[in-house]
């Protein structure tokens, strides 16, 4: 009778154990770069934010989306393969397949108002304060949504969510929506975004002209 | 009202029931087990036609499932102590009306300058609360007909919903979440002390087994509040609205159903 309990509660034993056994694969660590900066007029008058090309766009619903590019540099793959395995040999959670750490960050944001937006800012004025980032339901200012990036990136296999190619590209995109409404309407407004990087490079882009009503 | 009808009328021929036996012939057990169901008749309104009458799983009007089962001991030849539960299903039909009617408030409201999210709390499910009470009970018997009045006190869970969901102003950055809850806490149900006078009547089929119906008032006292909250992601603001139930609330339950005793 002894026995028969004792082969019972073996077997869930090693049940578990083979069940635990996951194949995991290594990590692979990979390190990217800021390369790349567009810059784009958005519209949030309707339900959703929408990438806009019309000429007019309702002012207390504008906005400036970010897309910088990322661009993995350098493949160190199974670095800690050891480590991995062995833990990986009583749990079944597996790591990312993909790890990938930033060689710079993003240092501060920029917007310049290329033409008068309104008596307060002249062009050629820093314009910054009166965008908001927009991400799921936080609006903050861009210093302290810069200061709150994740760089570190974490995925498996195609993740929509940072809609990389097959060439390893990330994007991160960033909403600036516009919190002033009193912008003239006298004259088409153009903006100007400046991306700083902890490695000294800056990126520039102008918006598409835009007729704020 | 059929139900009514014939609780009124067992009670008018009560007397003659019991001038016809030899109370020499009873016998008094001490367990008695019971099991019945009947309709929940509220006597006064609970509801007050705002909006968030819609988040209380309760009707004014009568409700038709309810079941009952009853446990008492008699420690003497008279009294005893009895405890009750009483299961009062809600329809689903009524959780749909509900939904519907604070989907159509919300829309009355808010449609004209915003986008509703379409990702609602409140769901139709079948759900059912209940109470539980403990009371002392007096017993009086015939050869065929018994009669308990039992006065007892417990307590009654009435279920609650909580609604939120978001507001996307058109035309503007700016973005809202709409709540409706009961001091802005996600919870299932509120609970309420109810204060009950009852009674058992019926006829003995034989030795164990009777015929019963049961008559209940109880009234019970709420307080509680819904808030209204409208948070301004932009600004960060909150404007809160409140709607308060702090009421008596009465009911008389009516039912039928077989008691065993031993």
């Amino acid at each position: 009778m002894k026995s028969k309990v004792l082969i019972i509660f073996l077997s869930v034993f090693i049940i578990r154990l083979v069940v635990s056994c996951c194949d995991c694969g290594e990590t692979t660590y990979t390190k990217y770069t800021h390369f790349n900066l567009s810059v784009k007029n958005i519209d949030n008058s309707g339900e959703d934010i929408v990438v806009s090309t019309d000429s007019l766009i309702v002012k207390t619903a504008y906005g400036i989306q970010l897309d910088i590019l990322r661009k993995p540099i350098e493949q160190e793959s199974g670095m800690s393969a050891i480590a991995f395995t062995s833990a990986n040999a009583v749990c079944c959670e597996c790591g990312p397949e993909f790890e990938s750490t930033p060689l710079d960050s993003i240092t501060d944001v920029k917007v310049f108002t290329i033409n008068d937006f309104n008596e307060d800012y002249p062009a050629g004025t820093d314009i910054s304060a009166c965008f908001n980032v927009y991400t799921y339901k936080s609006f903050s200012s861009i210093s302290t949504y810069i200061k709150n990036i994740s760089y570190v990136l974490f995925y498996d296999g195609y993740d929509e969510s940072y809609e990389h190619t097959d060439t390893y590209f990330f994007r991160l995109k960033i909403n600036l929506l516009l919190m002033d409404t009193s912008a003239t309407s006298q004259h088409p407004h153009k903006f100007k975004v400046q991306v700083f990087l902890s490695d000294g490079r800056i990126f520039e882009q102008e918006t598409p002209e835009i007729n704020l009503i | 009202m059929k139900s009514l009808l014939l609780s009124i009328v067992v009670c008018c021929f009560w007397a003659h029931a019991f001038s016809q036996d030899t109370v020499s012939n009873i016998v008094y057990n001490k367990w008695h087990i019971k099991a019945s169901a009947g309709v929940n008749i509220p006597l006064t309104n609970f509801l007050n036609g705002n909006i968030t009458d819609n988040l209380i799983m309760l009707n004014d009007k009568p409700t038709f499932h309810v079941q009952y089962f009853g446990f008492a001991y008699f420690f003497t030849k008279h009294w005893g102590v009895e405890a009750d539960l009483h299961v009062n299903y809600q329809t689903q039909k009524m959780k749909e009306n509900k939904q519907n009617d604070l989907k159509q408030r919300i829309f009355d409201e808010f449609e004209d300058n915003y986008f509703i999210e379409n990702k609602w709390f409140l769901s139709p499910k079948t759900t059912s609360d209940f109470s539980c009470s403990l009371g002392i009970v007096y017993r009086i018997e015939s050869g065929s007909f018994y009669f308990y009045p039992k006065l007892s006190v417990g307590f009654k869970s009435i279920n609650v919903e909580t609604e939120r969901l978001m507001l996307k102003q058109k035309n503007s950055h700016n973005l809202l979440e709409l709540q409706y809850a009961i001091d802005n806490k996600d919870i299932d149900d509120f609970i309420v002390y109810p204060f009950s006078l009852s009674t058992s009547i019926g006829y003995k089929l034989n030795k164990k087994l009777r015929l019963n119906i049961d008559v209940a008032t109880s009234a019970y006292y709420a307080n509680i509040t819904f808030n209204k909250s409208l948070k301004n992601f932009v600004t960060e603001s909150v404007d809160i609205k409140q709607y308060h139930y702090k009421k008596t609330i009465c009911n008389l339950y009516l039912g039928a159903g077989l008691m065993i005793v031993f």
